[in-house]
């Protein structure tokens, strides 16, 4: 341990705790204690300072690189997808109101023919048997 | 940044100079111009890290143009407690994971090129290094960006999808280590581990750094 100007303790540490440190500190993840010790480590020792450049030299390599670039073809076709799915929304939200609230009887729909069918033939035969009620009646008053 | 593609409609919004977070309140009011932004400032980004994780090109176009459009879908239930690019490159990150669970896209790669083969090459690699060299020219610019690509491709998947955040996403590790699912420890050592790796796979390209 060894003790800074400004009274803050600094721990003495080994190369090969300097190492392990070496790669957080160029990336500058590392405690404030931790930055110290390999400072001050760094101060001392020029086979880690250039391990420590080499490291510093491998980020540089590494930001050199240009990555995968987008383009405008590629921004427009995204755009466009999203705009096809906002259209698609909507008609089946509505899709969904409509079959919710048993609005599909109103519409002509041939699939739903055959349900409306069974009713329709009720009323057919009730008029049949009004209509046979009625002359039942008129002839039995003329037969009287 | 900041253009809008003209053929777009969409309610209208200003889009310049927006954080992220005040785009997606307005894309989640149905701003196609938000969206337009946002894929505009992040495209290249998202692109470049689905590359790292598949290192096929169309396969990254696939699971980026996937990941834009879940953020939109996602967009009314976005709650801006995190920022949200790390929202945006974990979505991605999970697509990307999924993808390669398939397991249709592994490429076997060889680092066939023999020693001594582009010796201008080397060199430029070894000036960016130095960090103490002339601007470099454009043709010196495709040489080195060949010779970089093919370094950080042979690195394991973990460790290049990680040191590709660290140094082209300048992200800090507690923000991978989020995007990734992983404890920071975890990210530390990957990245620690990718350097040693670049650093032997530059060798055998004859650039020692």
């Amino acid at each position: 341990m060894s003790e800074t100007n400004s009274g803050a303790i600094v721990k003495e540490i080994s190369c090969e705790q300097c190492r392990e440190l070496l790669s957080d500190y160029v990336d500058r993840e590392i405690s404030e204690s931790e930055r110290a010790a390999v400072e001050r480590h760094l101060s001392s020792c020029t086979k880690c300072v250039t391990e420590s450049a080499r490291l510093n030299g491998l980020k540089k390599i590494v930001q050199q690189w240009d990555g995968v670039q987008g383009s405008g073809e590629f921004r427009k076709s995204v755009v466009e997808k999203m705009i096809r799915e906002t259209q698609q929304v909507p008609a089946d939200q509505f899709k969904k109101v409509v079959l919710a609230s048993g609005a599909e009887e109103m519409g002509p729909d041939p699939e739903e023919g055959a349900k409306t069918l069974p009713p329709a033939w009720i009323l057919l035969v009730a008029i049949f048997l009004a209509v046979v009620a009625y002359l039942g009646i008129m002839h039995f008053r003329g037969g009287l | 940044m900041g253009s809008s593609i003209g053929s777009i409609d969409g309610p209208s919004a200003k889009v310049d100079g927006a954080t992220d977070e005040a785009l997606m309140g307005q894309l989640s009011a149905g701003s196609h111009e938000a969206f337009d932004e946002l894929v505009a400032r992040y495209q290249s980004q998202v692109l470049t890290f689905c590359y790292a994780f598949m290192r096929n090109r169309e396969a990254a176009e696939d699971v980026t143009q996937e990941a834009f459009l879940r953020v939109f879908r996602n967009s009314k239930r976005y709650q801006p407690v995190a920022k949200f690019t790390t929202w945006l490159y974990k979505i991605a990150a999970n697509l990307c994971i999924n993808e390669l669970k398939k397991g249709k896209l592994r490429q076997n790669l060889s680092l066939d090129e023999p020693a001594g083969e582009d010796p201008e090459g080397t060199k430029i690699i070894e000036r960016v290094a130095s960090g103490n060299s002339s601007p470099l020219t454009e043709a010196e610019r495709h040489e080195a960006q060949h010779l970089i690509g093919k370094a950080i491709d042979h690195l394991p998947d973990d460790q290049r999808t990680t040191l590709i955040l660290v140094e082209y996403h300048h992200m800090q590790y507690q923000e991978i280590a989020e995007v990734l699912g992983v404890t920071v420890s975890a990210i530390k050592m990957r990245v620690k581990r990718a350097r040693e790796t670049l650093r032997e796979t530059l060798k055998i390209l004859q650039v020692h750094v």
